[in-house]
């Protein structure tokens, strides 16, 4: 470590703040693919997870901007990217394709969860009936003709949902993968990287949502809904680590002349978190883990200990994925022969405690999100509630019963 | 709210207008909001502010022209600095925006601190600043506290200190 650093390098300008904001929009586009493969592609064992895994995304979408508005220091000025856009910085595109997903996200909550809303309107009291009436916006009819309509919104909004997760997300890998001055980001693979890290993290978080809601709510897990998450999670943990390995692995085998500063920053750098916590923790264990996970002989005990174990370590490997892109990129100086050096702080200057205190901000926001709009609501209850509401018999319910 | 069955909801009451209009509100306060916050000079000669411009122009000037200003009075210190390390400087540089003190030099007398904030602005030993092209230190253990002009003349930065680089 060490050699020749710019004056304007010495401070790593991007810290922990802009190391959660791909971690915490990682999560939204995962969860929100989870929805999408239960309402788009009908994997009818995730059903018991598809109302919450939007719910989730949506409580982590709120959350997205925070580290971005308080890294600002000026939160006001983010508007500014909205009030006069700009078309050739991708970076100033984050107003507008944030909130077209945020719009896509909230309309197909929205759509989800009518009946529900017009139910609670009609059944709560006080202020919390006069709440969901408003949520409601008036449109109280619940009749089985509306609610076809509202489960084919829903179904189009999913489908609209995917491209949105998959831009909102992969064009923050974009932003990172188009800085050609910078070796260790400047890849087209980034974009790609990044989607499937996120899509990662997001099955892991929903993992982890759901396995606690259940304990809260003292309801027996849904074993196939977790092998089913746990599949996937193994899945797309092999693709995203492929793509990770296979960029490093072609730098270095090209021999491309910033090889040396990228194996430095490796070994020297970020040797902990990259080698150690990111690909140990957060890659192998859980590879060898899942599929332990999901075996046959095993006993739903282990099966979920197993699963949750390696959500968690999926959880704690992306977040260090994201740290060693974010820092790791500014820790290689521009001059390609030396290292800026990151120091940790815990309260000053984008410190542990206040990324903490933001990374706590979408795990609150769920846990009010889950008691506004609760995704567990089973029909049979809402049926004894009022007698007019027809069991939901849509496609996505037939699909799911012929499995 | 509730239907009887057969009888059709009114187009006003379904979700998807009910959903449209808040939409179409949100969209127009954006645009009211846009409208209101962007400056009316924005965009007048590129992608800024075209007011700022003026502004800068009619800011009242705090720098005075340059040394030979400051030589018409302060000849000594001026041809000290012109033979030593610091001749690259301008004057100003460490003492400050000085325009009221040449206008009225008597009422107006600036202080410079000659202590390690000042100075380390230059010469505190970093990563990124290289030893060769600049006396860098580190603060602390060097001056133990004291302000860096007790030994140097920043002036002539080795001359109190016996004249040669120590």
């Amino acid at each position: 470590m060490g050699g020749f650093v710019f004056p304007n390098e010495i401070h790593v300008n991007w810290g922990l703040f802009i190391v959660l904001y791909p971690y915490i929009t990682g999560l939204v586009a995962g969860a929100f693919i989870v929805s999408s493969l239960y309402h788009v592609f009908g994997v009818s064992d995730l059903k018991p997870v598809s109302r919450l895994s939007l719910v989730s995304a949506l409580a982590f979408l709120f959350g997205a901007p925070v580290p971005l508005l308080l890294h600002l220091g000026q939160p006001l000025r983010a508007f500014n990217i909205m009030f006069t856009p700009h078309l050739t910085s991708a970076m100033a595109g984050f107003g507008y394709i944030y909130s077209f997903y945020m719009i896509i996200c909230l309309l197909e909550a929205w759509f989800m969860f009518r009946k529900d809303l017009v139910i609670f309107s009609q059944t709560k009291k006080g202020f919390v009936r006069r709440f969901y009436s408003l949520l409601t916006l008036g449109a109280k009819d619940i009749s089985p003709k509306a609610l076809h309509t509202d489960h084919k919104v829903v179904s189009v909004l999913a489908v609209v949902g995917i491209p949105s997760a998959c831009f909102l997300h992969g064009y923050v890998g974009f932003i990172f993968g188009s800085i050609k001055a910078n070796p260790w980001w400047s890849t087209p693979l980034m974009p790609v990287i990044f989607l499937l890290s996120a899509i990662v993290s997001g099955i892991a978080l929903l993992i982890l949502v759901y396995t606690i809601s259940c304990k809260v709510r003292k309801v027996e897990i849904d074993i196939p809904c977790l092998v089913a998450m746990n599949k996937y999670l193994w899945t797309f943990l092999i693709f995203a680590t492929t793509l990770e390995l296979l960029e490093v692995l072609h730098m270095g085998y090209e021999g491309k002349a910033e090889w040396d500063m990228v194996r430095g920053l490796i070994t020297q750098g970020i040797p902990v978190t990259y080698l150690g916590v990111q690909m140990g923790f957060g890659v192998l264990t859980p590879l060898v883990l899942l599929p332990f996970g999901r075996a046959k002989s095993w006993s739903d005990g282990v099966k979920k200990t197993l699963t949750v174990a390696s959500g968690v370590l999926v959880l704690i490997g992306v977040l260090a994925m994201r740290f060693n892109v974010v820092i790791g990129g500014q820790l290689i100086s521009k001059s390609i022969a030396g290292y800026a050096q990151f120091h940790w702080t815990l309260l000053s200057d984008e410190g542990v405690i206040p990324a903490l205190g933001i990374l706590a901000f979408p795990v609150v926001m769920t846990l009010i999100m889950v008691r506004i709009l609760p995704p567990w609501l089973e029909e049979r209850k809402l049926q004894t509630v009022n007698s007019n509401v027809t069991p939901l018999s849509t496609r996505w319910e037939l699909k799911g019963s012929g499995k | 709210m509730e239907e009887e069955p057969g009888q059709k909801t009114r187009w006003s009451q379904k979700a998807g207008f009910r959903v449209g209009v808040v939409l179409v509100c949100v969209l127009v306060i954006f645009g009211i909001v846009r409208q209101m916050s962007v400056p009316k000079s924005f965009g007048q000669y590129g992608y800024y502010r075209g007011d700022n411009v003026e502004e800068w122009v009619s800011m009242d000037q705090t720098f005075a022209p340059g040394n030979q200003v400051c030589a018409q009075c302060h000849a000594q210190e001026v041809q000290a600095a012109a033979q030593a390390e610091h001749n690259q400087l301008d004057c100003q540089s460490c003492h400050g925006p000085m325009l009221a003190h040449v206008k009225q030099p008597n009422q107006t007398h600036p202080k410079v601190a000659g202590n390690v904030d000042l100075c380390g602005a230059c010469h505190r030993e970093m990563v990124g600043r290289s030893k060769d092209n600049i006396r860098t230190v580190q603060v602390g253990s060097h001056s133990g506290g004291l302000d860096c002009v007790r030994c140097h003349d920043p002036h002539q930065p080795y001359a109190k200190i016996g004249g040669g680089r120590q």
